[in-house]
């Protein structure tokens, strides 16, 4: 939950961080799509003052990460430190573990559209007639992931920094995984999983979150409460 | 304090628990849209058709009380016994409105009737209505909800572990869609916190418009944190849980279709709601045809470009 203003250009999108300029060119169509004045999904919803914002914004958004530079700075802006290499390097990793590739937000954008054409759904032309949306994901992949949960490996310490992270890819799960079924962004994620805590607005976010985190990835809401409750304090003492 | 926080999630846990091994047996699906007219019913009994055909233990039951019409695009003759007798109280148990179908796993309870004002049952009628739904003997319960925001279209819809919107790519279907969501949200908040100090913020953000209203979800959650985070926090926590599904029907062309992915971000991003988009199904005059012939699509036109959208939807759903 975050309100439109609070979004960062990859949330305005619908996009993950590693997004490529194909995948932000096809949401950004999207997105000018749905806030055009005439676009039936905005009927009732918002004001003529506010489209016309978030079309603004959108379009600074998609000249933003379109030009490798200013990306880059913006990145910086946000302190999103891990490379974009890097993560995908990490996503290919765990497709060759056997785990289903990480679909990006873009697919998911897509979807209905007919981008799951290659899972031998019906084939049609110009409408894709036949063809239904691949967007069950939020319950189902929970499931599968818990499915292929790693056996015998102890839990890390409550008190390790990393303890949400190392969960997480033990699970090989991705944050943009998480994102899309909880519709908490990348950038909270990872805020979560660091212990940024003061980048929240308040306490109640963070637990909120962490909740949503922790369910989505199939671990123990209380132990992943202590772990915060003991980050926390230790963030408190510090100061 | 902390320790009695924990204890609070772990009877939470817990009731999840709980919940969730009910689910593996038992799973109550909800179809809805806020407007009539939007192919509802259509839906919900080829959902159900196509659920007894993979070999599911299926009852779908007409809860557009007053108005339903299942039995037509069931091709069933409704029994002598309806919902209506169950809700006028001249039988005490639902099962006994029970009616078999052509299809031998899909049974119908049926809401023919003339009955003045049986659209508008007291509450206490509607939580024996919904306790007896949910303990009816079968592996998937459809409901196909009627029109509107009446309490029992939102109750219905709130009590499903999956619950199906509706919509044609029209401006009436989508403000309607929209104003269902928005109930729907409202009065999940205020069921869960009748009684508490913020009921009657729930109770002003039900009316956006009028003064000290919250426009928006976020306001009133930012409210509520003012005066008590650990409230907050649970609100938080019920929104996010609220994750309805959307359908886009009658679609005609690409825009129609990528009209539900606009409605999809529109809803996530201005009221706060997981909405998902699971699929679209077509325009389609066999639609039209097999209802006139009073006989269920899947059965008169199983290879129409609607019978098979609809057939892919549950596919998904089943895996």
């Amino acid at each position: 939950m975050k309100r439109v203003e609070e979004m960062n250009y990859y949330e305005l999108l619908n996009v993950g961080l590693t997004a490529n300029n194909e995948e932000i060119q096809k949401a950004y169509h999207l997105a000018s799509q749905t806030y055009q004045a005439d676009s039936l999904a905005l009927y009732s919803v918002i004001s003529e003052t506010e489209r016309t914002q978030i079309l603004q914004r959108i379009e600074k958004a998609y000249q933003t990460l379109m030009d490798e530079r200013e990306r880059e700075k913006y990145n910086h802006q946000l302190g999103i430190s891990c490379s974009r290499k890097g993560q995908e390097k990490r996503e290919e990793h765990v497709d060759k573990k056997g785990k289903k590739p990480v679909t990006s937000p873009t697919t998911r954008l897509d979807s209905a559209k007919g981008a799951d054409s290659g899972k031998g759904a019906d084939s049609g032309k110009g409408v894709d007639l036949g063809k239904s949306a691949d967007l069950l994901r939020d319950g189902d992949s929970a499931k599968e992931n818990q499915e292929q949960k790693p056996k015998e490996l102890p839990p890390p310490d409550l008190s390790d920094p990393h303890y949400l992270k190392k969960l997480r890819e033990r699970k090989g799960i991705s944050l943009q995984e998480i994102s899309e079924s909880t519709m908490i962004s990348v950038h909270s994620l990872t805020d979560l999983e660091r212990g940024e805590y003061g980048r929240f607005p308040g306490r109640v976010y963070i637990v909120g979150f962490l909740r949503a985190y922790a369910e989505y990835i199939g671990i123990d809401v209380q132990q992943a409460k202590a772990h915060f409750e003991i980050m926390y304090a230790g963030g408190k003492s510090k100061k | 304090m902390l320790a009695r926080f924990f204890q609070k999630s772990e009877d939470v846990s817990k009731q999840t628990e709980s919940k969730r091994v009910e689910q593996i047996n038992k799973k109550i699906w909800a179809v809805a849209g806020g407007k009539g007219g939007t192919g509802k019913s259509i839906i919900a009994s080829s959902i159900a058709v196509q659920l007894a055909r993979r070999g599911k233990k299926v009852v779908i039951i007409d809860a557009d009380l007053g108005s339903g019409n299942l039995h037509t695009y069931l091709g069933v003759t409704p029994s002598s016994i309806t919902l209506a007798d169950f809700l006028r109280d001249r039988t005490s148990h639902l099962s006994d409105a029970l009616v078999g179908t052509q299809y031998e796993n899909l049974h119908l309870i049926s809401d023919a009737n003339e009955v003045l004002g049986l659209a508008n049952i007291s509450s206490q009628i509607k939580d024996k209505l919904i306790q007896q739904v949910k303990e009816l003997d079968f592996e998937y319960i459809i409901l196909d909800v009627g029109a509107g925001t009446a309490y029992n279209n939102l109750d219905f819809f709130l009590i499903s572990d999956q619950g199906l919107l509706v919509a044609v790519p029209e401006p009436t279907s989508i403000e309607n869609m929209y104003r269902f969501i928005r109930c729907c949200l409202n009065r999940k908040l205020m069921r869960r916190f009748q009684g508490s100090p913020y009921q009657p913020l729930i109770e002003k953000a039900a009316f956006p418009k009028e003064a000290g209203g919250f426009r928006t979800i976020y306001e009133l959650v930012e409210r509520v944190y003012q005066l008590d985070p650990a409230a907050a926090e649970a609100m938080v926590d019920e929104i996010l849980k609220f994750k309805p599904r959307l359908i886009m029907n009658q679609v005609r062309s690409q825009t129609d279709i990528q009209a539900g992915d606009s409605i999809r971000d529109v809803t996530r991003k201005y009221l706060g709601v997981n909405l998902s988009y699971i699929g679209y199904v077509t325009y389609d005059d066999h639609v039209k045809l097999s209802a006139r012939k009073r006989v269920p699509l899947f059965q008169e036109y199983p290879n129409s470009g609607a019978a098979v959208c609809i057939r892919n939807i549950v596919n998904r759903f089943l895996g």
